[in-house]
């Protein structure tokens, strides 16, 4: 059967095993369009259907997958993120990570909705991928080498205006939270995708595209995009985080009960008013964007004082100026953001790093490690100096840091002596800069999140911001239908490939205007439908996970966030109700309450009945 | 004469710029609201205008009114002695 004219899309996607150095460029087909739209939707249902179940994430059986959405690249703005799709090395679980700067619209341009690797290169790799021109090259003279530098070289030989994603050593190293770094400064972070590449020997993936996705109705989508840019500029949120992306909000979530201390023990911080914008906005010299972003969030720090003094570089985020700041005790700026720089060049995760350390922080002072266990380091609270160290050695797989390259929940098994306690992390994904007991669905979904405890899978606007209205953030009823609610909704922008940040400022009206106006495909300009393949796509990425044996008892939290009260105002006493919170989810999602399966008869309604057929199979699917 | 009561409101730096005060210390009627705040109280510091076009966003959802770190959206909220409010533009972290 002929298929009919993708619009909007590029219409194929590149399949490259690197063991046989070989490729096919399949089509992008109709029906995942239709059924998954595209981007995170893409990389759940290619990983479904193609992933063995039960591998090993660092064997060559593992696949990543780079994925973008049908608005990347044809003009609107904040809709070129690529999302990297693989089982993470860190959780286990199916995870997608996302990444911004310009290399997912220069994919969209090289004609590729989609680039899958798989297999293992025998020596240093390097894909580069020019239009329909595809070559496996040699990256030995890369391997070992920090990201800059990496990116530097594999430009020059190839082409100055190309676009690349690389690992540097941590990726190399395996570490389990390694990031896969693009334009230098900007990370496709969480869940160890740069681990995933190291162990394929893939140093890099470089694009050069000449090529345009065609509009079904380009004079529409252009006032479309129109109408995205009034609705930005009439909004002060545009213009805050123009002026200081995410950065601007540390002060208010500290004042929010949010912005956790110490290993999160506490919740206080002496000394936060260092984290107040007009205090960042003073190390400011120049600001940048992704592929097409009107928000233009990067906003480059100097630091012109002091050890860290010569640094030029994209500034620490909200969840690094805490993985390096109040996860740490720490207030020092320039220390914070010479940190964040390390991070991107060796090739890791802030947040998991920042949390491995702070984990290490917190098992000396307890005195579970001893100094000479931390190979003499002296790991104070409030003084970042050991955790340079240990960044690097992390980075080089070195002494303690072979430990905690781990991760976390694997760090506190291998140290033992109840390290677990203080290991903080869901389904082994380090917790991110929020506490779960000051937004319940908030937490729910860093609970139940399908990654591990990720913010950004449910990031609850209703609770943390009160849009587009107030919940309480402390209570605990209705809390399973507003966390699945935001996880659907997230999921919709992210099928489509917008970026999270200006979400409130684009109305799902608008989305799917111009979703329509791109493609003209007519379900789209269906909100409901939307909906439909939100929850569709969240469902087929927890039967990945039910597929892997994951149930009901990994969704969970930390012993500190279930037993200890919060101890300071707003959220002052306040617990995290698992299990309470757990059946009112499950209920909400129709999924079986034992188990936190979905049954068939809810696979069944989201039309992904070979889905259940498969868990069936398995003997995976509850019962009833 | 109404028994005065001591706020203290601090604006986030973006508003600062609009507002043209970073932080301001108030004494106001006892019982009055966050309506009152935006549309009586704040017009002799910062402008009617400016006053009104902030209650606006306000109600909008687009800006943040935090008192003593709880998220306030009912414009009838009555403020009282010692209130520490931080108003900041909608935002989003990550
Ligand atoms: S808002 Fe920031 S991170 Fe998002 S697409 Fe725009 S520039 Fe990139």
């Amino acid at each position: 059967m002929v298929q009919p004219k993708l619009y909007g899309y590029a219409g194929k996607i590149l399949w490259a095993d690197l063991s046989t150095k070989t490729y096919k460029v399949i089509e992008t087909s109709i029906e995942l369009v239709k059924n998954f739209i595209g981007a995170r939707g893409f990389g759940a249902k290619l990983l479904w259907d193609y992933m063995k179940p039960g591998i090993d994430p660092f064997s060559s059986e593992n696949m990543i997958i780079f994925s973008v959405g049908p608005l990347a690249a044809v003009g609107a703005h904040s809709t070129s993120k690529f999302f990297v799709s693989f089982k993470s090395p860190l959780t286990g679980t199916y995870f997608r990570s996302v990444g911004g700067g310009n290399f997912g619209a220069e994919m969209k341009l090289a004609g590729y909705d989609a680039i899958i690797v798989v297999g293992k290169a025998e020596k240093p790799t390097y894909l580069w991928v020019q239009d329909d021109v595809i070559e496996f090259k040699d990256a030995s003279h890369v391997w070992g080498a920090i990201t800059t530098h990496t990116t530097e070289i594999l430009l020059k030989e190839t082409d100055r205006d190309a676009k690349l994603v690389t690992i540097g050593p941590a990726g190399e190293n395996v570490v389990r939270f390694a990031s896969i770094q693009t334009d230098d400064t900007r990370s496709a972070g969480r869940g160890g995708g740069g681990a995933v590449m190291g162990s394929k020997n893939l140093k890099a993936i470089v694009v050069k595209g000449t090529g345009k996705p065609e509009l079904y109705n380009e004079e529409e989508f252009e006032k479309l995009v129109e109408e995205q840019l009034d609705l930005y500029h009439k909004n002060p949120t545009f213009h805050s985080f123009r002026s200081l992306g995410t950065a601007s909000v540390v002060y208010l979530f500290y004042t929010l009960g949010h912005f956790p201390t110490y290993n999160f023990k506490q919740l206080e911080l002496d000394n936060v008013e260092r984290f107040k914008p007009e205090v960042l906005a003073t190390y400011v010299v120049k600001t940048g964007s992704c592929y097409n972003c009107a928000m233009e969030c990067w906003h480059f720090f100097k630091t012109s004082k002091g050890p860290y003094a010569g640094i030029i570089w994209d500034k620490p985020e909200y969840e690094t100026l805490w993985s390096f700041g109040g996860v740490l005790g720490v207030t020092n700026l320039e220390a914070i953001m010479y940190a964040n720089m390390l991070c991107d060049i060796y090739g890791l995760d802030t947040i998991s790093a920042g949390v491995a350390i702070a984990f290490a922080y917190e098992l000396y002072e307890k005195g579970i490690l001893s100094k000479s266990e931390v190979d003499g380091l002296d790991l104070r609270w409030g003084n970042l100096e050991p955790a340079f160290e240990l960044i690097r050695k992390i980075a080089l797989r070195e002494g303690i840091g072979n430990i905690l390259a781990e991760g976390v929940a694997r760090a506190a098994e291998i140290i033992g002596r109840g390290a677990e306690r203080f290991a903080m992390h869901g389904k082994g994904l380090e917790i991110p800069a929020y506490d779960p007991r000051s937004a319940k669905a908030h937490g729910l979904s860093l609970a139940t999140s399908n990654i591990g405890a990720s913010h950004m899978i449910g990031w609850n606007t209703y609770e943390i911001s009160g849009f587009p209205e107030k919940v309480d953030p402390f209570t605990i009823e209705g809390k399973g239908a507003l966390a699945k609610k935001v996880q659907d909704t997230t999921t919709i922008y992210e099928a489509i490939g917008f970026c999270l940040f200006p979400r409130t400022m684009i109305p799902l009206d608008l989305a799917s205007r111009m979703l329509y106006a791109a493609t003209g495909i007519e379900e789209f300009k269906d909100i409901q439908y939307l909906f439909l393949v939100g929850e569709r796509i969240y469902n087929i990425e927890r039967a990945f996970n039910v597929r892997e044996g994951f149930t009901r008892k990994d969704d969970t939290l930390p012993e500190r966030f279930l037993r200890e009260p919060v101890p300071r105002i707003p959220s002052k006493g306040q617990v995290f109700e698992l299990d309470k919170l757990l059946d009112d989810y499950y209920i909400a999602r129709g999924w079986d309450v034992n188990t936190g399966i979905p049954t068939g008869r809810k696979l069944e309604e989201l039309g992904l009945q070979y889905v259940a057929e498969e868990l069936a199979k398995l003997g995976r699917l509850p019962v009833g | 004469m109404n028994e005065r009561v001591r706020i203290y409101i601090e604006f986030s730096w973006s508003l600062a710029q609009k507002t043209g005060r970073k932080f301001i210390w108030l004494d106001i009627d006892r019982d009055s609201k966050i309506e009152d705040l935006f549309l009586k109280i704040l017009p002799s510091v910062i402008g009617r205008e400016i006053g009104e076009s902030l209650f606006k966003l306000f109600l909008n959802g687009e800006i943040l009114v935090i008192v003593n770190g709880i998220l306030v959206v009912d414009p009838l909220t009555k403020l009282s002695d010692g209130d520490k409010i931080y108003i900041q533009p909608m935002a989003f972290g990550g």
